[in-house]
């Protein structure tokens, strides 16, 4: 399936991409995540420097719960089923917002 | 017996949200509402009265309450405040182009060993301060993520800070010199640190531009849950 994903870039702006996923929707929200990040070689977690100490974050996803801009939910329970999530994305796709940005320190 | 840097209230008396306001105005204290209910519409609301909430993706179900207790998978933490760590002295938001002056954190529940408040007042660290080193604090533009700008300010006649060094060095890279200037910025706020343990039902409210603030290291079973609202004073 297409899905599309958002991602801060080097210079803090949110870009978009439309990926092919082999997946099929009836699989978890869990699993497309885990797929999108193999597919675009961006890891699943980020590494923050504390007390010199390099500390592991998971990055946050969010996905699109309507046509408005900022219309981002969280996703409260990861095994849901891809075809219950709503589709607010560019053409009808599921849009997803991988947060990897400076919020995931503090 | 109640710190002289702090100004206590209790919510069964009464608030005055004016009287809330002015000092959070002058930003010299911490205040804490002692009683104060744990739930995050009404935490919200009062809120509202003093400042504007700032609405973050990972807020609750889209209020401006988010909360800060320990959320581990594996081996990584949601963030860092999700995490049992020890939370250097730092402001929040540090890299927004207009980092919001008023925090609250509402403790729910705290933990049993560790996990104490602490927090450094900038007017303090400036009255220690040398001249040349509040000089060079002024000068320097450091990099905050996406943002660029100086630790240290001097605005309307007033001194603010912008700090997260755990920001500041994961999200750049830094030189050697920088790092070490940091190491001693780090270690001089620590000089003035004060803390806190805060009980079930404390609510407390400080500038974020004008205080630093961390918290001790706890154990991670511990069901520690603070609910944070960062706001633009009104």
């Amino acid at each position: 399936m297409q899905i599309e994903y958002w991602l801060e870039d080097e210079s803090g702006k949110m870009v978009s991409q439309v990926v092919d996923i082999e997946i099929e929707e009836q699989a978890s929200i869990k699993e497309l995540i885990e797929k999108l990040h193999e597919k675009i070689g961006v890891s699943m977690y980020t590494e923050l420097i504390v007390d010199k100490e390099n500390i592991k974050i998971y990055l946050s996803h969010y996905v699109k719960v309507s046509p408005d801009e900022h219309g981002w939910g969280g996703i409260d329970d990861s095994s849901r089923m891809i075809k219950d999530f709503p589709k607010f994305g560019t053409n009808g796709l599921l849009s997803i917002y991988i947060e990897n940005g400076p919020g995931l320190g503090n | 017996m109640v710190p002289d840097w702090v100004i206590e209230y209790d919510y069964h008396q009464g608030l005055d949200a004016k009287e809330i306001s002015f000092h959070l105005e002058k930003g010299i204290n911490i205040l804490r509402i002692k009683n104060f209910p744990c739930e995050d519409l009404n935490y919200e609301k009062f809120i509202q009265v003093i400042g504007t909430p700032v609405h973050e993706l990972r807020n609750n179900n889209g209020t401006g309450v988010f909360d800060v207790k320990v959320n581990k998978k594996a081996e990584a933490f949601k963030s860092l405040a999700n995490s049992n760590l020890s939370l250097p002295l730092h402001t929040d938001c540090s890299d927004f182009e207009k980092i919001p002056d008023g925090l609250g954190l509402l403790c729910v529940n705290n933990s049993e060993q560790g996990g104490e408040s602490t927090f450094a007042f900038l007017k303090t660290i400036l009255q220690e301060m040398n001249p040349l080193q509040l000089e060079g604090l002024l000068d320097k533009k450091w990099h905050f993520r996406h943002q660029q700008g100086s630790i240290i300010t001097y605005e309307k006649g007033e001194y603010k800070i912008r700090f997260d060094r755990v920001l500041m060095q994961s999200f750049s890279n830094l030189k050697n010199h920088e790092i070490d200037h940091l190491d001693a910025l780090g270690e001089l706020f620590e000089k003035y640190k004060v803390n806190m343990k805060l009980e079930p039902g404390d609510l407390i409210l400080f500038r974020n531009d004008l205080t630093l603030h961390g918290r001790e290291k706890f154990p991670q079973g511990e069901k520690r849950l603070f609910k944070r609202i960062r706001f633009h004073l009104k």
